[in-house]
C-alpha cells in the first residue's frame, strides 16, 4: 500500500518522538556504513598487490564451496550489526565533541566543526 | 566467477588480510569488517571524502524531520522547494531532499563512490522512516 502524505508526516513525527535525533543518526550511519562495507567487500582484484577478488570470496568459501543463500543473508545481517556498533561509536564521539547538537544546522561551513566530524569518523578504523 | 563491474581493491598487500578473513572456515563479521575498514580507510589520504557526503545528509535529513514535526509536511517541503508526487509520496520527498543535499556538497565528494553510497543510504533511511515510523529502527536492529 502506498504511503500518503498524512502517513509520511505521522511516521516522521513518531520516529523522532520515539528515537530522537540520535535514532535518526544511528539508522542513517548504519545504512551508510553497510553500503560502504558492501562496496569494499565486493571489490575486484588489483594486481600485483591483490590477486583475489573479495566479490568472489563473499559468496565462495576457502574450500571453493558456494555459501547457501541463507548463510549469505545471515552474514549480511551480522555485518549490519557490526556496522551499527561502529555507527554508535561515531555518535558517541560526536557527543563527546559536543557536535551532535549542531547537526541540524548548516554546521559544515565551520571548518572547526568539519575537522571534529572528520575526527569522529576516524574511529571507523578502530576495532569494535 | 568475475566481478568486472566492481571497484578495484585498495592497492595494498594488506587487503589480502581481508580476503583471509573472508576465507576463514568460520568467517566472522566482526573480524571481516574491522580488517576491511582499517585497511581500506588507511589507504585514503584523509577521512573527509568518506564523512562529508553523509554528514551533509544527516544535517539536511534532521533539519527536514524537525521542520515537519514543528510546521507540518507541506510547509517543510515548500520551504525546501520539494515537489511531492501524489502517487509516489515517500520516494519523491527522499529524492527531492537529496537534491537539496547534493547542492551543498563539493562536487568532488558528490561524484565519488562515497557520494553515491551516501545517496543510497540517505534515500533508504528517509524511505524507511517515512514509511515505517518508529519501527524503522526497531526492525533494522532486530
Amino acid at each position: 500500500m502506498t504511503t500518503t502524505k498524512v502517513d509520511a508526516e505521522k511516521n516522521l513525527r513518531e520516529f523522532l518522538g520515539r528515537h530522537g535525533k540520535d535514532g535518526f543518526l544511528r539508522l542513517l550511519l548504519t545504512n551508510y556504513l553497510f553500503e560502504l562495507a558492501m562496496y569494499y567487500l565486493h571489490s575486484d582484484k588489483n594486481p600485483p598487490a591483490v590477486k583475489e577478488d573479495t566479490g568472489y570470496r563473499f559468496y565462495v568459501d576457502g574450500r571453493e564451496r558456494v555459501y547457501k543463500p541463507e548463510a549469505i543473508e545471515r552474514f549480511k545481517l551480522d555485518l549490519r550489526k557490526e556496522c551499527e556498533k561502529k555507527a554508535l561509536l561515531i555518535i558517541e564521539n560526536l557527543k563527546t565533541m559536543q557536535v551532535i547538537e549542531k547537526l541540524d544546522a548548516d554546521f559544515m561551513t565551520d571548518p572547526k566543526v568539519t575537522e571534529l566530524v572528520g575526527k569522529a569518523f576516524e574511529s571507523l578504523t578502530q576495532k569494535t | 566467477m568475475g566481478t568486472s563491474r566492481a571497484a578495484k581493491a585498495p592497492a595494498t598487500r594488506k587487503w589480502n588480510a581481508v580476503i583471509g578473513t573472508l576465507k576463514a572456515p568460520e568467517r566472522n563479521a566482526n573480524a571481516v569488517l574491522n580488517v576491511a575498514f582499517s585497511v581500506a580507510l588507511n589507504t585514503l589520504p584523509s577521512i573527509g571524502p568518506v564523512s562529508a557526503p553523509i554528514v551533509f545528509g544527516v544535517s539536511e535529513g534532521l533539519r527536514f524531520a524537525i521542520d515537519v514535526r514543528e510546521s507540518g509536511l507541506d510547509s517543510a517541503a515548500r520551504r525546501e522547494a520539494i515537489r511531492i508526487s501524489e502517487q509516489f509520496v515517500v520516494p519523491s520527498i527522499s529524492s527531492g531532499l537529496w537534491d537539496v543535499v547534493s547542492s551543498k556538497i563539493d562536487p568532488q565528494y558528490l561524484d565519488s563512490p562515497f557520494g553515491r553510497l551516501a545517496e543510497l543510504a540517505f534515500k533508504k533511511t528517509m524511505n524507511q522512516v517515512m514509511s515505517k515510523g518508529a519501527e524503522a529502527l526497531v526492525k533494522e536492529t532486530e
